[in-house]
C-alpha cells in the first residue's frame, strides 16, 4: 500500500434474518406509501410525465434577504490551497479491491482534460505520450491477458467508446511514412518520426455517430455528429493514452494520423469492410467514426479476432450506397477486386493490393466542397445504419444466416419499410423534434 | 407507464404482448382441452397468432421510431399472412 493508513479495515454490518423482513415489511410500507399520487397544489403542476415531481416558480430553498454573493477564493480548496493543505495524493494497493495500479491509472488519466487548464502541457495526437512523475514506479502488470482485455475495454469505455477492440500491432497498416506536425507534404519514415517508440498492442475504438442526425446529410446536421465522434474520439484517445502512461507505458492516440483506421478495426473484430471500403460495425453498421491507440504494453495473447457476418454478401445485392451517391464515387461492381499499381496509376490515394470495394474519394471530396459538406448520404442510407430497436437488430442477425439471393429482397424490403431515403428536407426537423424518437418513453427534459 | 417516466415504451409494449400470449396459449390449452382440437390445426392457429403479435410489436415499434411507413408495411407484409394462418387454423379448430 502506497501513501495510504494501514489498520483502514471496515466492517461490513450483518444482517440477521430478523432484521431482512423488517426491512421487507418497511419497503412495502414505504411502496405503497409512494403509489399513492401525490395531489397538484394551486401553486404547483405535476409533469404530465412522472408523477410527484413539482416545478416551482421560485428557487425552491429560503434565502435569508442577507443573503450575499460568495467569493471564489474562500472556497476549502482555495482556502486549503493557500494554506498549503495538499488536495490528495491518489494512492494504488494491489491486494486492495478498487485500488488497482489499473484503477490508480484510470483515475489519473481521467482528469487529463480537467487539468490541463492547471499547468499541465498540451497534448495533441500522432504524438508520443510518456510516463510521467505520477506514473506507477515500475509498468503494472495485469494478472493475466483476458483481465488485461476487460481493463483495457473498460477504460476505453469509460472515456465514452462505444465499441472497442484490441489486436497486435501491425506494421502493415501503418503509414510507411507520416506528416511532419503542421505540413501537408514533408513525411518521415514511421520509425523515425517515433524513434524510441515500439508499439506492441493497438487500441481500436468507435464512437457512434447520431441516428437523427446522420439521417440529414448532406447538411450540417450530419456534419455536426460526425465532427462530435472526431472530438469525441479526440477525447478517448487522449485519455486512454494517459491510462497507460501511469500504468507506466508510452502510447500514440491517433484519430486519423499514423495508420489506417478500416484494417486495425477489422483486424480487432470490429467489423467487416463494406462497399464503400468503409467499416461495418456489427452493432452500429456504417453509423461509427474509428481511432486508435498504440501502446507498447505487449499482451501474452491478443483474443479480438477478425468477424465477418455476411456484409460481402450482401453489399454484392445492394447498391443502396452507390445508387445514392451524388457523386458516383462508390463502386458499382459485383464482387470486390483486388487492384494492381498499374490499375492506380492516376490515383495515388488508393493503395492497391488488397481485395475490397474502392472508393473513389477525389470524386467524393470534389461533391463535399460543392455542396459545402462533408456529405455522409452513402453512411446515411446504408441498410445497416439504423437507431438502436430490438426489430433491427433482428433483421442484422437474421441477414447474417440469409442466403446471398434472399439479401437482395432484404435490400429491397429496407426501402419499402421507408428507410433509406435520402436528401429528405423532412429530417432536419426529426433531429429537431424536442420529444425526439420516443422508443424510450423517457426523452422529456429534466 | 412510460409516460410515468418509468418504463420505455418498448418496455411497456413487451409487457402488454407478453399478457397477450399468455391470453393465446390459454386459448389453445382450452381450444384442445375442451374442444379436443386437432393438433395440426393448433400449430397452424399458433403460429398465426404467433406472426399478428409480432407485426403488432413490429408495427409499435415503428410507431415509436416515428417511421409510420414501415408501421404499415408489417401490417400488410405481417399482420395480413398472420390473420390468414390464424383464420384459417381457427376455423379447423372450431368444430
Ligand atoms: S460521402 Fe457522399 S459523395 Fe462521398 S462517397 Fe459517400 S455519398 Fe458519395
Ligand atoms: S448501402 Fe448496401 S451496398 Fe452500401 S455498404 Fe450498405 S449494405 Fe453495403
Amino acid at each position: 500500500m502506497k501513501g495510504f493508513e494501514e489498520n483502514t479495515s471496515a466492517t461490513e454490518p450483518m444482517l440477521g434474518r430478523r432484521s431482512l423482513l423488517k426491512l421487507g415489511m418497511a419497503g412495502t410500507a414505504a411502496a405503497l406509501a409512494s403509489a399513492v399520487p401525490v395531489p397538484a397544489s394551486a401553486s404547483a403542476n405535476v409533469r404530465d410525465d412522472g408523477f410527484g415531481v413539482v416545478f416551482h416558480d421560485d428557487f425552491p430553498q429560503d434565502i435569508s434577504p442577507d443573503y450575499k454573493r460568495f467569493d471564489q477564493s474562500q472556497t476549502m480548496f482555495n482556502r486549503h490551497a493557500r494554506e498549503g493543505v495538499p488536495y490528495y495524493k491518489a494512492i494504488w494497493d494491489d491486494s486492495r479491491p478498487g485500488f488497482s495500479g489499473s484503477d490508480y491509472a484510470m483515475n489519473k488519466a481521467s482528469a487529463t482534460l480537467y487539468h490541463r487548464k492547471q499547468g499541465i502541457p498540451d497534448y495533441s495526437m500522432d504524438t508520443v505520450y510518456v510516463p510521467n512523475e505520477l506514473s506507477l514506479p515500475t509498468p503494472y502488470k495485469f494478472p493475466d491477458a483476458a483481465t488485461a482485455h476487460a481493463q483495457i475495454k473498460r477504460v476505453a469505455r469509460h472515456f465514452g467508446a462505444n465499441v472497442v477492440g484490441i489486436t497486435r500491432r501491425d506494421e502493415r497498416w501503418d503509414y510507411s511514412h507520416v506528416l511532419k506536425p503542421n505540413s501537408v507534404s514533408e513525411t518521415l519514415p514511421w520509425d523515425e518520426a517515433y524513434p524510441d517508440f515500439k508499439p506492441k498492442t493497438v487500441v481500436v475504438l468507435g464512437w457512434e455517430m447520431e441516428y437523427e442526425a446522420l439521417a440529414t446529410a448532406p447538411s450540417q446536421i450530419a456534419d455536426a455528429t460526425a465532427f462530435n465522434a472526431y472530438s469525441g474520439l479526440t477525447y478517448v484517445t487522449m485519455h486512454l493514452a494517459r491510462y497507460f502512461n501511469y500504468m507506466g507505458y508510452k502510447a500514440v492516440p491517433a484519430v486519423n494520423g499514423t495508420g489506417l483506421n478500416v484494417p486495425y478495426a477489422m483486424a480487432a473484430g470490429l467489423g467487416e469492410s463494406n462497399r464503400m471500403g468503409m467499416l461495418q460495425n456489427y452493432h452500429y453498421g456504417t453509423r461509427l467514426r474509428v481511432a486508435r491507440v498504440y501502446t507498447d504494453l505487449e499482451l501474452d495473447e491478443y483474443y479480438d479476432k477478425p468477424v465477418t457476418f455476411g456484409i460481402e454478401s450482401f453489399c454484392a445485392n445492394c447498391l443502396h450506397c452507390a445508387d445514392n451517391c451524388p457523386s458516383k464515387s462508390i463502386s458499382r461492381d459485383d464482387r470486390p477486386s483486388m487492384y494492381t499499381a498499374e490499375d492506380v496509376k492516376d490515383k495515388p490515394y488508393i493503395n492497391p493490393g488488397v481485395r475490397k470495394w474502392h472508393l473513389d474519394g477525389e470524386k467524393c471530396h470534389a461533391y463535399w466542397i460543392e455542396s459545402g459538406t462533408s456529405c455522409g448520404t452513402c453512411l446515411a442510407t446504408c441498410p445497416y445504419n439504423k437507431p438502436n430497436f430490438w426489430h433491427h437488430r433482428l433483421i442484422d442477425r437474421v441477414n447474417t444466416v440469409l442466403p446471398g439471393p434472399l439479401h437482395k429482397l432484404m435490400a429491397e424490403m429496407d426501402l419499402w419499410h421507408g428507410y433509406g431515403n435520402m436528401f429528405d428536407e423532412k429530417a432536419p426537423a426529426v433531429f429537431w423534434d424536442p420529444k425526439g424518437r420516443s422508443y424510450n418513453g423517457l426523452m422529456k427534459d429534466y | 407507464m412510460s409516460g410515468l417516466a418509468i418504463f420505455t415504451g418498448v418496455e411497456v409494449m413487451f409487457y402488454w404482448l407478453g399478457v397477450l400470449s399468455l391470453a393465446c396459449v390459454q386459448g389453445l390449452v382450452w381450444l384442445r382441452w375442451k374442444l379436443q382440437s386437432s393438433w395440426i390445426s393448433l400449430v397452424v392457429l399458433a403460429a398465426g397468432m404467433g406472426t399478428m403479435l409480432f407485426a403488432a410489436a413490429w408495427a409499435i415499434s415503428s410507431i415509436l421510431e416515428k417511421e409510420p411507413q414501415s408501421a404499415s408495411m408489417s401490417m400488410m407484409v405481417i399482420m395480413l399472412p398472420g390473420l390468414v394462418l390464424a383464420t384459417l387454423g381457427g376455423r379447423l379448430a372450431w368444430k
